[in-house]
């Protein structure tokens, strides 16, 4: 983004500066020097030589040869090894409440199908072993794997981690499925027996049992009726008096159940059931005959289940307690976390063969293929692929927020979202097609890379030799990849999968890609010694056959040593950045080739050619169907003048879709319909003259059969018909619902609170009067949708906006162009 | 002078690396306690922030850019010191109660308000990463400019910027779901 930096909070400085007070620990210096004492003493090679130079020549052609071989025997290896497992077989309906647990088969099966709605609420008797995780998702807590999964399901203590486990544990647990292998931990569920009297055979309580009363937080299940009633009017407000919902679409993920209590809930075996109120010295004792009083606004929120009437379930209820306090030990709340769904489970499904593909066979996988790949047992983290496909950022139902969310991969079995994963990369439009380079960051979440300029149009990949694309531009280079020296920058190198850093900022030491395994003329700009000066090239030229790179990052994340050069695919970036110790005022800026990933040899499975079908009752908050996108930008007339109706017929003749889905700026009289009809002669439109308004000038939207209808009239400035956003902040009121296009620049930057259920990961967005300037804000995702820009924001971009203020927010409607009639 | 010193650390002078420890620890421990929030973690960050400097000592270029050096080394000890923590076993039991009256968070509820609240403030600040916790540590404890902050990431200056409001709007999320 432009502009200058936010100013310094003086609240927020205050916090960091009693997070950063009180005394130094006594004798730290010393203790750092002491350690400084004690540290192994490395070799030590000035920067500027490789030392020594013999030694390190001939080994360096042995290693070579010896990590071709290698390379050899591990793509040997990759034709045999990976193969899909069986999946079990599941026959026919199954789930609960058929009254028991998914086994580990089947959840595995329904974690191999196609994504279920978030928020599904699952009950299934597995193991989770907290000792192996490689679950990339930071939004809640890692608490382990699922055994016994085809490909790694994580399990995420989500709001409220109620428990966490030190080693595997195998229990009946209660989940809330939040994405393509991930699961939300309720908790482990108490089941009847454990508890004594009153158990049943089954894994539900009925409703009309006693239950736990541990207040232990931890969860059981109950079989019966949910509903609410409202207090007779003696009792008055009783529970919170909900004007507004406490939670709203898209908030965090709160399963501990308790939110949005407004009216008095119940859990009971009949749906006829009354609470009785009573009010004796003060308190409130409300009875539920053949059940318990409870609270359950935030599991109604999240599986959509409605207070008006009862709904009869099997329910995830904690005991909780009260943080009224009470001299009765009985004190404390039930709470529902949710609602168990009624689950289908897929059908078998044979073993798909195995074929070899991939790169670097020459060209990037397919969609398909990409599917196949995502839908098999997980990769290694950090797997760095390349695929020709297309990313849809209007789709995005991926819960995961450690890095924003760009979109999602078209034509996947399941859902597969593509993450920003710490490079700064967006799409060019919402909607992209091309060839893109990933990181595989966990099942159903690749982390973009960038997308690829290709070589040629036969190539992909580019040779050392030839003219590397500059500006920013993200490539592929077949070649050799070798040290320039052994310096390391990295206090501790992070582990490759744990921090991913695929920009390669992290330890950039100094590398060359070249198209053999020698480079003699990187060597040649090192051979000098002090007190002779440094040598100075240009840090993008060829060096013969090889070119200066910085790869430190890339080499931690893919485990590349430095020992000898390797061959490989490398995913290359030009950048131009400030130069380390720069002046504020320095514009120079530096430029480097930086090697952002070595893309892996894979073996692709043959394409399944149809998805699993699963069928799901399960009531809960469905992700959003792929949306309509209406047409973004509106048409005004030349000089930013309204087009009167023959201005706007002759132009609506001459476009292929006749206006279809466009706001356009008419002065009235504003007809009813223009029907228009193209032909080699030009064609012509039949006009309805039936007129919607008489006055004014008008936003109008156009239908597919040229049906005109009226967005609204727009407020005018006096001189012209464009405000300034100077003129519209002077008269801008809170109450005002206005309609009017204004001359401004649109900004837009990522922000955080996305990414939770549901939710589109887009960009604050805003208007300014100047390219650095934030003024007024409007709805998230308008600076990509109308600006043009780039999902999760970029520089502002200039444009006369069509705007609507409804009580004291604006929205951009449509972004303007003029029309030439 | 202190190019000086920095040139003869860099060449080995143990004496003049142990006076660029003294004159700096204290800022580099005030970075990591500010950024890790915890004092053993901190010290152990700052101790391997020298540590790796003298042993990398090589690596430094340009004696004048030591202090970013040092600032992106210690940020890597922070990340690595946080990475070592593994993972965190928090149980939090939130307690809710229907008589609870409390206010529904208030989007316009001022990041000056929700951060009045220090352990809340503790708890939204460990749940962003280093990098946005460096960001906001460099620019609004110690304020610094933003091409130091750039050359202590490693960044480039827009992406400091950036880093900058996107960092901040993590804070105030995180506050936001603190304070609900």
């Amino acid at each position: 983004m432009n502009g200058q930096p936010p100013p310094v909070d003086q609240g927020l400085r205050a916090q960091l500066a009693r997070r950063s007070a009180g005394p130094l620990p006594e004798g730290l210096a010393a203790q750092v020097l002491q350690a400084v004492d004690a540290a192994p003493v490395k070799p030590r090679y000035a920067w500027w030589a490789f030392s020594p130079r013999s030694g390190r020549t001939a080994p360096r052609t042995l290693l070579a040869g010896a990590s071709v071989a290698a390379v050899l025997l591990l793509a040997a290896a990759l034709v045999v090894v990976p193969r899909f497992q069986t999946t079990p077989a599941v026959s026919g309906l199954a789930g609960y409440p058929a009254d028991r647990a998914l086994t580990t088969a089947e959840l595995a099966s329904l974690m191999a199908g196609p994504a279920l709605p978030t928020n599904t609420a699952l009950v299934a008797k597995v193991t989770i072993d907290p000792t192996t995780d490689v679950c990339p998702d930071e939004r809640y807590k890692t608490l382990g794997m699922v055994d016994g999964m085809h490909s790694q399901v994580c399990v995420m203590g989500t709001y409220n981690a109620f428990d966490a486990y030190d080693s595997r544990t195998t229990a009946t647990f209660a989940f809330r499925y939040l994405a393509p292998g991930y699961l939300g931990l309720l908790g482990a569920i108490v089941s009847p027996p454990e508890l004594g009297a009153g158990s049943t055979s089954k894994l539900a309580f009925r409703a009309s049992q006693p239950w736990p009363t541990d207040q232990s937080d931890k969860p059981f299940l109950v079989e019966g009726w949910l509903g609410s009633s409202s207090p007779p009017e003696a009792v008055g407000s009783y529970g919170i008096a909900c004007t507004q919902p406490l939670l709203g679409v898209g908030d965090p993920l709160n399963p501990a159940g308790g939110d949005n209590t407004c009216k008095t809930t119940w859990l009971a075996g009949d749906p006829s059931t009354v609470p009785s109120w009573e009010i004796a010295d003060g308190k409130i004792t409300v009875a539920v005959q053949g059940g318990h009083e409870v609270g359950a606004g935030g599991a109604r929120f999240y599986d959509s289940i409605r207070d008006d009437s009862p709904v009869n379930g099997v329910y995830v209820v904690r005991s909780e307690a009260s943080a009224v306090s009470c001299d009765l030990p009985s004190c404390g709340n039930w709470v529902v976390m949710a609602k168990v769904a009624d689950i289908s489970l897929p059908q078998a499904t044979a073993t798909p063969p195995v074929s070899l593909a991939g790169y670097p066979a020459g060209r990037a996988l397919t969609a398909a293929e990409l599917a196949a790949l995502m839908a098999r047992p997980a990769l290694p983290v950090d797997t760095a692929l390349v695929a020709s496909v297309t990313i849809d950022a209007n789709t995005d139902v991926c819960p995961m927020d450690r890095y924003p969310t760009i979109g999602l991969v078209e034509g996947m079995g399941a859902e597969v979202c593509v993450m920003g994963a710490g490079v700064s990369t967006y799409l060019s439009t919402p909607k992209a097609a091309g060839i893109f380079a990933f990181r595989y960051l966990g099942p159903g979440v690749l982390g973009l890379i960038g997308e690829i300029t290709p070589a040629s149009s036969t190539n992909t990949a580019f040779r050392v030799a030839d003219e590397w694309p500059l500006q920013g531009k993200t490539f592929l280079v077949d070649g050799w990849l070798g040290a320039e020296g052994l310096m390391e920058i990295c206090a501790l190198p992070p582990t490759p999968g744990e921090i991913l850093l695929p920009n390669g900022e992290d330890c950039p030491y100094d590398d060359w890609l070249g198209d053999d395994a020698t480079a003699p003329g990187i060597q040649a700009d090192h051979e000098y010694s002090p007190p002779s000066p440094l040598p100075s090239y240009d840090p993008l030229s060829l060096r013969g056959n090889a070119r200066h790179v910085e790869a430190g990052g890339m080499r931690i994340i893919d485990s590349v040593d430095h020992a000898a050069p390797v061959h490989g695919v490398y995913v290359v970036r030009s950048v131009t950045e400030g130069c380390p110790g720069d002046s504020p005022q320095s514009s120079r800026g530096c430029g480097a080739w930086r090697v952002l990933a070595e893309v892996a040899d894979v073996s692709v499975p043959v394409p399944v050619a149809t998805p699993l079908e699963v069928a799901t009752a399960a009531p809960t908050i469905a992700p959003p169907a792929t949306p309509v996108v209406p047409s973004l930008t509106g048409v005004i007339g030349t000089g930013n003048q309204p087009l009167s109706v023959d201005e706007l017929e002759t132009i609506m003749v001459t476009q292929p879709d006749h206006l279809a889905g466009r706001t356009v700026i008419v002065e009235a009289p504003i007809p009813t319909q223009i029907s228009c009809q193209s032909d080699a002669s030009g064609g012509g439109c039949a006009v309805n003259t039936k007129s919607l308004a008489e006055d004014g000038v008008w936003a109008v939207s156009i239908g597919a059969d040229g049906t005109l209808s009226l967005v609204g009239q727009l407020d005018l400035p006096q001189t012209s018909y464009i405000f300034t956003l100077d003129q519209i902040q002077a008269t801008w009121t809170a109450s005002g619902d206005r309609l009017f296009l204004v001359d401004a620049w649109i900004g837009g930057a990522a922000e955080d609170s996305c990414d939770v259920s549901g939710q589109p990961c887009y960009e604050v967005s805003w208007l300014g009067a100047t390219p650095d300037g934030q003024q007024v804000n409007v709805q998230l995702g308008a600076y990509h949708l109308f600006g043009g820009g780039s999902v999760g924001g970029g520089p502002s971009i200039h444009g006369i906006f069509l705007i609507q203020t409804k009580s004291g927010t604006a929205e951009v409607v449509a972004r303007m162009e003029t029309a030439a009639p | 002078m202190e190019r000086a010193l920095v040139e003869r650390a860099r060449s080995g002078d143990r004496d003049a690396f142990d006076a660029l420890v003294r004159s700096r620890v204290d800022a580099v421990y005030r970075t990591s306690l500010a950024i890790l929030g915890d004092s053993a973690d901190a010290a152990d960050a700052a101790q391997e922030t020298f540590v790796s400097a003298w042993c990398h000592r090589d690596a430094l270029r340009d004696p004048d850019a030591f202090d970013a050096w040092l600032s992106r080394i210690n940020l890597n000890a922070c990340r690595a010191q946080l990475r070592r923590r593994g993972r965190t076993r928090i149980r939090e039991i939130r307690l809710l109660d229907p008589l609870d009256d409390r206010e529904p968070a208030s989007p316009e509820r001022s990041l000056a308000d929700r951060t009045a609240d220090s352990d809340a403030f503790d708890r939204a600040f460990g749940r962003l990463s280093v990098d946005d916790r460096a960001v906001l540590v460099l620019h609004h404890l110690q304020n610094r400019p933003v091409s130091e902050i750039a050359a202590a990431l490693g960044a480039p200056q827009g992406t400091v910027k950036s880093r900058l409001h996107r960092a901040r709007a993590a804070l105030e999320s995180a506050l936001a779901k603190e304070s609900r």
